[in-house]
């Protein structure tokens, strides 16, 4: 085809090639592989000269040469009447193209050639495949005569001179055709073409073609506005058409000449006819005979020759004025450039001419303008600006109007060979020149022509648009709109390209319907095909928007949409019309991928409807058609419903660190904030599974189409060792609750109901063709019912599956087959990958684009490869082997509530049972109850703000972590009994609760496992919770608490048996009474029926002090305890307080370091004491109530500095006795008093004990006043008490009141008396107390136990 | 009375602007159609986005041989011609419109060419005002009613 506009194609000699003999297309296209349709050069050299000839004979111009240019198929219908005009045009030789058989009827062949084809000239035919030992009898060489049938040797050594000879018979059979044809010509009258044949279409384009040229065009107006009007001189009318008669039949035999291959002689014969025509101003012929002129001076070059035109006549008629031609011929020798270019570039064909040989400057300057100076290209110009004026003016003459079809393949030809210059650049012209002749492209990478400008040779190509080519044949339109394209991709711009391959289109696609169903049909889509891959790639539809995050990026920002769309859209109509399905489909699949954003809903729709047409009939014709679906996003988002308790099951190392935790920290040196356990198990145990147990994934599926996206299978894809069953009957919408029942399914909900309704229509198409083109589908072990997407939106679906192997599933993604469309993988989408537009444009990234644009669409859906624009997830479960399944089948509580008195014990028992086949062999015990979160906050709550003190939080730690609400009673006879609990068996545990304050709610909580081997990772650990409803009523409360002192003299009211323990302390010789103190305990019965209560002090292991009361229902009592008083060798009250958790220890600044002691001490003390007491209560029985038994929560005491000194041993003792100062005997107490009398002399001896490890010093001070003073008397004034208080001359002290102990102190462990005398004076109660104060590091101040009271009389 | 149609071209050739409108001179001899609307047939209409992507290689061709930013009628289609302007940011106005065949000669030519220059580097400094908004980037379309407004109005100041 691209041969048609070649500049020389005047010059070709158009040979068709047909197969006969039954010659079969695979040997037809195997003969041509030898034989080319394509041009063949034959030189007239070659050929045996034939003087017979009358014009042609090949002797005379040895250096011609004939271009035999071999077509397949030369329809010339629309062109025959032009054949006398532009005889080249028309189909000179038919070659027959046969396969050697031994009977073929050669002359039948010929006589049939001749029939088919009357307009050619030569028919002759060539045998291929003829076996060599034949062929010597058929191609016998001494056979000079003219041969019209050819035989071919099967034979490959001698292929190629075989065929030249043959192509020379061939030519020497056509030079002696031409020459009888052309000898025929002489006594005719030739006429112009239009008139040969209906001329009216061609007026009329003409006539358009004429108003644009006036009104449009400027350029056209300024290369045409030469000096010389048409003239219409009044010439003698015969002898003009005499002239004219001569011009055309001279015109005639140019072009002969030209086809014969002897251009000398065309070159006369043309310009001849020119100068002849011109007098005639016959200017439609005169147009062509230049063209003629042209073509053959190119021809000449080509060969080597040198062209002489005459440039007077030339002149005249090209009316170039001298100084013109001047200007061009001296302005190549001006510029240095230019000289040495035009050496290089013409070097073989004008360098043999004597005038560019010899070109001195001087002399081409002296000769002046001449036509033969100028380079060819400058005068391949001038020559095609002429011919163009000349046709333009032929207009103006009715009769002699020039064809459009010879207008514009005048421009198209003249504008090949500016192309071939252009693009030739500065290389050498021999090769420039054959690219020229032979239409080769010939790229050379230095574009840089000094002829002719890429603008100049747009102005040429915008002269063929002001020609209304749409009023022309199909074919011709067909081949300049390629030939345009062809020339713009020369030229590089691809756009212009594509805008005129789509005018192409838009221009055959009316006339693409009746091409329907004939042979070649899959050649014309392939090349469709292939122009409309190229519109794509130039239009930007190649952006894999679906795949590359850049082309996504781009297209957001905005691409020409609309654009792309009206090309899609003709691509549509186009693939429509010519019934070309599997273009067509995936054209509809990239609009609906790529552009469902642009378009309206009802193009979604009719596209979709189209799809499906095509589906179903290709399904029909087994054609084999599939399209992928459109959206490769639609899996947006799935998660795993766990339909369990999530705490169920745990992997058995998560459970092994939590409990073992607080060991190791325990086992630190100190408390490492850093060294946090590791988080061993690797998974969350939301994401466990037990294998072939029923599970189900919430699938959110999108639908960004304006149709109902149907889903008719979906299948779980996973990755690894473990697969899954996709339970294809369980998969269903999502509405809200997961157990959902699968009958409900069907009645989705009801707004989509209503969008259901509302497309009831266009449902039942899809579902019929479903079922007809799928019959797979609609088995049973597909999905249930259809499910249905709604337009624009997006679904959540359950599906159900089941693991079948255990280890770590991975669920990729999903096989889901939508509608009518094939199955097709999806992933998971996660998010979206975003890329910043590039800003630039890349020049170079036009090239370097991918093609087979819709291919490409549809394998990136098909692969579902769209890893660059978005990240995909994985869900990754865990699959674990069968787990036991343990269950609580009874409990001795009714319904699990029970009622308890604070403080009682009660016994029950609960039955479990293993319903698994998995045998339990691990089962461990833990408890829950309401109080604990409770005080946990508080705990939290004072870690944080050190808001309470150590001991209250060891209260706190202790109620947590000590207290134990339930105990397991036959834990032995378990662990005897029950080594393992076998499937389908029981086990019975008995509990004992304890019923708290505040207790709302407990459970058991019991861990039980199948310990399968000893890497733990592999185990699981399964829970159950025996909750139990539990209320608390309030029994008895300890209300308040007191310690009072000892003394042996201290009256003690209605106690008899406190009484009678004192007694019998203060007999004993062992003890004192000041070893001990009275603990006061205030119960009150809270409960509404009688407690019996006891309490005991046990002071060692052998001896306790028991109380046994029963207490009436809202009632207080008064328990008196004497308790032994706690020294410090027993307990260290200095140790810190401890903490039960574990936690670290932390100083606390804001308290003194007194009271940091003085809380040791009390700490230690309550310790102690609480040791020491027990106690239990006892309903007192009877028919109505049940016995209940528990405890009071001594915990309730709460000891304040106070009592606590008086529980503990100070270290150093006083005790003071007062002697009779004759005897030196102690004097007797009465009671708690002394009585003495006055005026006599006592001694009173104070014992100094040092308990302590160090040696203590001090002063003692004796505090003797007088006592009834103090309780009579209403106090006025501090002086009156001070007077009041004074002993003076009531007391006479022998001595000193205040005195050091001793120089050398007190010995550890030692003792010391001191003694003072006095006398009492005065009648009265007196008070005497001794104080010690230690001058040792602590300044401690001593004070006596007892004091002393007096009574003096 | 001519229709034409404008459009901004981005670097990718992507369309940040496209409108169509009428000259709103001599628009008394039709009194039928409103001022401002563009008279494209159909067929025209459709084509003209191409015709305007396709004379982009002309503009990238053009755009070397001249320091000029304006580049004056660049490409002709039938009855259409394409004038167009590069800006510095390699930004392409182009003006598509078809050839009145009321003017006479080519004074009138001369004078539209002139204006359609005027319009054009009056269209730049809205676009560079355009460019100079910081939510704005380079070839993202210009959605800017404003902008849309002041266009129509230069078209009507010139065109």
């Amino acid at each position: 085809m691209s041969t048609v506009y070649g500049y020389t194609t005047p010059a070709n000699v158009k040979t068709l090639l047909v197969p006969i003999n039954k010659c079969t297309s695979t040997q037809f296209n195997r003969h041509l592989q030898v034989l080319p349709p394509d041009m063949h050069e034959v030189r007239l050299l070659d050929l045996s000269p034939n003087t017979d000839l009358q014009y042609f004979n090949p002797q005379t111009f040895p250096n011609g040469r004939i271009f035999l240019d071999l077509h397949l198929a030369a329809p010339e219908a629309n062109s025959i009447f032009l054949h006398d005009f532009e005889p080249f045009r028309k189909t000179f030789v038919v070659i027959g193209v046969a396969s050697y058989t031994a009977d073929i009827n050669v002359e039948y062949h010929l006589e049939n050639l001749a029939k088919h084809y009357p307009g050619a000239i030569v028919h002759n035919i060539i045998v291929f495949d003829t076996p060599t030992s034949e062929i010597n009898g058929l191609n016998r060489a001494s056979d000079h005569s003219a041969k019209s049938v050819f035989y071919h040797d099967a034979s490959s050594d001698h292929n190629l001179t075989a065929l030249e000879t043959i192509i020379c018979g061939i030519t020497q059979n056509f030079l002696v055709a031409l020459d009888t044809y052309a000898a025929s010509y002489t006594n005719i009258t030739l006429r112009s073409p239009v008139s040969i044949t209906d001329s009216y279409i061609l007026t009329k384009t003409i006539n358009q073609a004429q108003k644009r040229l006036s009104s449009g065009s400027t350029s056209f107006k300024v290369s045409f506005s030469g000096p010389n009007p048409p003239s219409s001189n009044p010439i003698d009318s015969k002898s003009k058409s005499q002239q004219r008669h001569n011009g055309r039949q001279l015109k005639l035999m140019a072009n002969f000449y030209l086809l014969a291959g002897k251009y000398v002689d065309s070159v006369q014969h043309f310009i001849d006819a020119a100068i002849t025509l011109k007098k005639c101003d016959d200017y439609l012929w005169l147009g062509s005979a230049l063209e003629g002129i042209s073509n053959s001076v190119v021809l000449l070059h080509y060969i080597g020759s040198n062209h002489q035109l005459s440039s007077s006549l030339i002149s005249s008629i090209l009316s170039v004025s001298k100084m013109k031609l001047s200007s061009l011929s001296t302005t190549d020798l001006l510029s240095p450039k230019r000289t040495s270019v035009d050496q290089s570039s013409n070097g073989r064909t004008i360098a043999p001419s004597p005038r560019s040989s010899v070109s001195g400057s001087s002399f081409s300057f002296s000769s002046g303008a001449d036509i033969n100076a100028i380079p060819l290209p400058e005068l391949i110009k001038i020559f095609s600006a002429r011919v163009l004026f000349y046709y333009d003016q032929s207009t103006n003459d009715f009769e002699n109007m020039v064809p459009d079809l010879v207008y514009v393949e005048s421009i198209l030809r003249t504008i090949k060979f500016m192309i071939g210059i252009y693009l030739g650049g500065n290389d050498s012209s021999s090769l420039l020149l054959q690219s020229i002749v032979f239409c080769k492209s010939y790229s050379n990478t230095i574009v840089n022509s000094q002829f002719f400008s890429k603008s100049d040779i747009l102005k040429e190509i915008d002269k063929v648009f002001q020609l209304q080519l749409v009023d022309m044949g199909i074919i011709e339109q067909c081949r300049i709109y390629s030939t345009l394209a062809s020339m713009y991709g020369d030229l590089d711009l691809v756009r212009k390209k594509a805008f005129i391959l789509r005018f192409l289109i838009v221009g055959i696609l009316p006339k693409l319907n009746a091409s329907d169903g004939q042979i070649g049909k899959n050649d014309q889509n392939q090349s469709i095909r292939g122009i409309f891959e190229y519109l794509f790639t130039i239009y930007g539809i190649n952006l894999e928007t679906e795949s590359s995050p850049i082309d996504a990026s781009i297209q957001s920002q905005g691409n020409w949409v609309s654009l792309q769309i009206q090309l899609l859209r003709l691509c549509l109509r186009t693939t429509e019309t010519l019934k070309d399905y599997p273009f067509h489909l995936k054209l509809c699949t990239l609009l609906l991928t790529r552009y469902t954003h642009c378009l309206p809903s009802d193009d979604q729709h009719k596209l979709k409807g189209k799809i499906e047409r095509i589906l179903f009939l290709s399904n029909r014709n087994n054609l084999k058609l599939s399209v992928p679906y459109w959206d490769p996003f639609l899996v947006r988002k799935v998660k795993f419903i766990n339909n369990r308790n999530r705490d169920e099951v745990m992997p058995f190392l998560d459970y092994q660190n939590n409990t073992i935790n607080t060991d190791e920290e325990v086992n630190a040196p100190f408390f490492d904030p850093y060294n946090k356990p590791l988080a061993s198990s690797t998974f969350n145990k939301d994401k466990i599974l037990i294998r072939d147990d029923v599970y189900q994934l919430k699938v959110q599926l999108q639908n960004p189409f304006a149709f109902e996206v149907e889903i008719n299978d979906l299948t779980i894809v996973t990755e690894g060792n473990v697969t899954v069953q996709t339970l294809k009957n369980q998969i269903r919408p999502f509405n809200g609750t997961q157990y959902q029942q699968p009958t409900a399914s069907r009645s989705i909900n009801g707004s989509l109901n209503k969008a259901r309704a509302v497309t009831t229509g266009s449902r039942k198409v899809t579902g019929a063709n479903s079922t007809g083109m799928q019959p797979s589908l609609v088995s049973s072990n597909t999905v249930n019912s259809a499910i249905v997407v709604p337009p624009c939106s997006s679904e959540h679906f359950v599906v159900g599956f089941k693991p079948l192997q255990v280890g770590e599933l991975k669920i990729i993604g999903f096989n889901i087959c939508i509608g009518v469309c094939e199955e097709q993988f999806f992933r998971i989408v996660d998010k979206e990958l975003t890329k910043v537009a590039l800003k630039v444009k890349d020049m170079d990234g036009r090239s370097a684009k991918k093609e087979n644009t819709l291919d490409k669409v549809c394998q990136n859906l098909r692969n579902n490869s769209i890893d660059g624009r978005i990240s995909t997830k994985n869900l990754v479960l865990h699959v674990i082997p069968p787990q036991p399944a343990l269950s609580l089948i009874g409990i001795s509580m009714t319904n699990g509530w029970i009622m308890l008195l604070e403080g009682e014990r009660f016994n029950f028992s609960i039955r479990l049972a293993n319903n698994s086949s998995v045998l339990i062999n691990y089962l461990s015990f833990s408890f829950w109850d309401s109080t604990i979160e409770p005080l946990n906050k508080k705990l939290n709550a004072s870690s944080g703000s050190q808001t309470l003190p150590a001991s209250d939080v060891y209260e706190i730690e202790w109620y947590l972590l000590q207290f134990k609400p339930f105990r397991i009673l036959n834990k032995e006879t378990i662990m005897e009994k029950y080594r393992t609990i076998d499937p389908q068996s029981e086990i019975k545990i008995d509990y004992e609760i304890n019923g708290r304050r505040g207790m709302k709610e407990s459970k058991i909580i019991l861990e039980y496992a199948h310990k399968e081997s000893e890497d733990l990772s592999k185990n699981y650990i399964k829970y159950v919770n025996i909750p139990l409803n539990v209320s608390i009523m309030p029994s008895l409360e300890i209300v308040g608490c007191d310690i009072l002192p000892l003394f042996s003299d201290l009256i003690l009211e209605n106690l008899d048996n406190v009484l009678s323990f004192i007694t019998k302390v203060i007999k004993a010789d062992t003890e004192e009474i000041s070893d001990y103190c009275l603990f006061l305990v205030d119960i009150r019965n809270s409960w509404n029926e009688k407690l019996s209560c006891s309490l005991s002090y046990s002071f060692d292991e052998t001896s306790s002090f028991d109380v046994n009361e029963v207490i009436e229902p809202g009632k207080t009592t008064r328990f008196l305890l004497p308790v032994k008083r706690v020294s410090s060798k027993d307990v260290d009250l200095t140790k810190p307080i401890p903490s039960l958790r574990n936690k670290q220890f932390v100083k606390n600044y804001t308290i003194t370091e007194a009271e940091e002691m003085q809380m040791r001490e009390i700490f230690w003390l309550r310790n102690s004491l609480l040791e020491k007491l027990s106690n239990h209560w006892k309903t007192i029985e009877t028919k109505a109530t049940g016995k209940r038994a528990g405890s009071i929560d001594l915990r309730a005491i709460r000891l304040s500095t106070k009592m606590s000194n008086v529980l503990v041993y100070s270290k150093i003792r006083l005790l003071t006795t007062i002697l009779d100062d004759g005897q030196q005997q102690p004097v007797a107490k009465e009671g708690t008093q002394y009585l003495l009398k006055i005026d006599e002399f006592y001694t009173l001896r104070t014992t100094i004990i040092n308990n302590t490890e160090s040696t203590i010093n001090g002063i003692l001070r004796h505090l003797p006043f007088p006592m009834s003073i103090l309780s009579n008397t209403v106090v006025h004034s501090a002086n009156l008490i001070k007077a009041q208080m004074s002993i003076d001359r009531k007391i006479l002290i022998n001595g000193v009141l205040q005195s050091p102990v001793c120089k050398k102190g007190i010995e550890p462990g030692d003792k010391i008396d001191l003694d003072l005398g006095f006398v009492i004076l005065e009648k009265g109660e007196y008070e005497w107390g001794t104080v010690l104060d230690t001058l040792n590091k602590d300044n401690l101040q001593i004070v006596g136990r007892e004091p002393l009271y007096i009574s003096a009389s | 009375m001519s229709s034409y149609y404008f459009s901004i071209i981005g670097t990718r050739d992507n369309p940040l602007y496209e409108v169509e409108f009428s000259s709103f001179k001599s628009s008394s001899s039709s009194s039928s159609t409103p001022p401002g609307i563009s008279q494209f047939t159909d067929s025209v209409k459709e084509i003209l986005p191409f015709v305007s992507n396709s004379s982009l290689d002309l503009i990238e061709d053009a755009q070397w041989s001249t320091s000029q930013f304006n580049l004056g009628r660049i490409d002709s289609f039938y009855g259409l011609l394409v004038y167009a302007f590069i800006t510095q940011g390699n930004i392409k106005f182009i003006l598509c419109f078809e050839s009145s065949t009321t003017n006479n000669g080519n004074v009138t030519q001369k004078y539209d060419e002139n204006s359609i220059k005027q319009f054009f580097i009056e269209i730049n400094d809205l676009y560079v005002k355009c460019l100079l908004n910081p939510f704005y980037a380079v070839n993202d379309a210009i959605t800017s009613p404003d902008f849309d407004l002041k266009v129509k109005l230069l078209a009507k100041k010139y065109l």
